[in-house]
């Protein structure tokens, strides 16, 4: 038998159980005072964004047909290249190895070894709804990624610079503290709009790969997701893009030609193709639960480029010549 | 005034909206709070300090009509919450036990017999685990006293919307609250 049975005994329970004697006066006084004075300082500092799903269902048809003939374009152009279409670039996730394995014992090439945090099943994915440019939810274990021996965490608390200094919830520090658990206050949340985390690695290295997760309590997809690489912190010179799922170019960084994905605690894994650079810089555009963008961890893995050089492989040489190659194309 | 309508208001520079939507919401925040952290009302002020300020510095990159503006300010405190709880810790040991710890009695509530800290406990455990609209009508009607056409108005809701959404949060609640009675204590 339950405790309440009608309206009003549920009314004494919550009462009971979830009533709180008034705050004081003169707090609630000081924080009002206290949020008015925020008030215009933020009226100078943002400027009200436009919330993706406030696209009309006539416009999300007609950028997906548009994206679509821009990636039609692209594979054309691509089979009728001379070389037959042989791709520039590897695929960016759960694919094959970014460097070949080698032979020699020198480029001894590993799996990549990242600690996952607890698997989570979380509530049925909300405001998902079947795309071309969302891929398919997999919550299989990913395929082993081959790295050069001797790829480290180059990011294991390296400082993080963000696009809004102050986020709503958490501390920068959070993103490279090595801790990928889903759970509260193991995150920072940022403002609705476009966003973007960056991450010093505080000398120029060779990355092969970026692991990134975003809030993977439960099943959702963050827009716009771009991972760029530079060797300035400002991102002006020399910049290689290693993931953009900005599919309608809303986030004014290029059309992508990655997909969309679901989140879960597996994170996920961009193969960065041994990319050279020191600043790491990640784009997110609010997701489809609500419009703002959170991160748990990212984590970078390669080689500070003093190593690479000083045990300079193949596989390195390979990936670097992948990058040229990238550039070129 | 809806919510939508305030959080426009606030992002044209209104500070009346500004205080609307502050005394409006201040009472759902500040039971949160207060029951989260187990009726420590020192602890709580912070939360809803911080809360409030981080909320109003944010405010003008808000949708409007983006969601409900109850559910993402108890989203900013629960996590408030827990910043609070990783500070206590580095900083005392013996703060973090009393902030953190399963409610005894509440700290700043010595009137409330021993006996309530267990349904205060499981009461504010349910109602953390519900939906933001869920939680949020269930306050208004029943701990703020609002009519369902208050409610409607706050929400830029039909009547019938609210209704129903009151319907499935008390069957939700009761559901909640009948699976805690049957789990092991």
């Amino acid at each position: 038998m339950c405790a309440f049975d009608k309206n009003d005994d549920l009314g004494n329970l919550l009462q009971a159980g979830y009533g709180a004697p008034p705050p004081r006066e003169a707090f609630v006084r000081g924080l009002g005072e206290r949020m008015r004075v925020e008030l215009p300082a933020t009226q100078k500092a943002v400027a009200p964004a436009r919330p993706r799903r406030a696209l009309s269902v006539r416009w999300q048809w007609a950028l997906a047909a548009a994206a679509t003939v821009v990636l039609a374009a692209g594979i054309a152009a691509i089979a009728l290249r001379p070389d037959g279409g042989t791709p520039q670039r590897l695929p960016s996730v759960g694919g094959p190895p970014g460097p070949e394995p080698s032979s020699t014992p020198e480029e001894k090439m590993v799996p990549l070894e990242i600690k996952l945090p607890r698997a989570t099943v979380g509530p049925t994915p909300r405001n998902l709804t079947p795309s071309p440019h969302l891929e398919k939810p997999d919550s299989r274990p990913r395929p082993p990624f081959f790295v050069p021996e001797g790829t480290v965490n180059l990011a294991l608390g390296k400082p993080v610079t963000a696009s809004d200094s102050e986020p709503i919830i958490g501390e920068l520090k959070l993103l490279t503290d090595g801790d990928k658990e889903g759970a509260d206050g193991s995150f920072v949340e940022f403002g609705p709009g476009k966003q973007w985390v960056q991450i010093d690695l505080k000398e120029p290295c060779t990355i092969y790969a970026v692991v990134v997760w975003h809030y993977h309590g439960e099943g959702r997809v963050y827009h716009d997701a771009v991972v760029q690489v530079a060797g300035d912190p400002d991102f002006i010179e020399n910049v290689e893009t290693v993931y953009n799922n900005d599919y309608d170019n809303s986030s004014g960084l290029g059309i992508g030609q990655d997909l969309e994905y679901v989140e879960n605690y597996q994170g996920r894994l961009i193969n960065a193709q041994g990319v050279q650079g020191r600043y790491v810089r990640l784009y997110s555009k609010g997701n489809t639960s609500n419009d703002q963008n959170h991160y748990i961890e990212v984590e970078v893995y390669g080689k500070p480029l003093g190593a690479a050089a000083e045990h300079g492989t193949a596989a390195d040489r390979r990936a670097k010549d992948a990058a040229k190659a990238r550039k070129s194309s | 005034m809806s919510d939508a309508d305030l959080v426009r208001a606030i992002q044209a520079g209104d500070e009346t909206a500004l205080e609307a939507l502050y005394q409006r919401h201040l009472p759902s925040v500040w039971r949160f709070a207060f029951s989260r952290l187990a009726g420590n009302a020192a602890a709580a002020e912070d939360v809803v300090s911080e809360t409030f300020l981080a909320a109003v510095r944010q405010i003008g990159r808000l949708a409007p009509e983006g969601g409900s503006v109850a559910g993402w300010l108890i989203g900013i405190a629960r996590h408030k919450v827990q910043d609070l709880r990783r500070r206590s810790a580095r900083l005392s040991a013996a703060l973090s036990e009393k902030i953190t710890a399963a409610p005894a009695a509440p700290a700043d509530d010595p009137s409330a017999p021993l006996e309530t800290a267990e349904l205060r406990q499981r009461v504010g455990a349910i109602m953390d685990g519900l939906e933001d609209d869920e939680r949020a009508v269930l306050e208004s009607k029943y701990l703020d006293g609002l009519s369902v056409r208050e409610i409607a108005d706050r929400l830029g809701r039909t009547e019938k919307a609210v209704e129903a959404a009151l319907y499935r949060a008390r069957q939700s609640f009761r559901a909640a609250y009948e699976q805690a009675e049957r789990a092991p204590r």
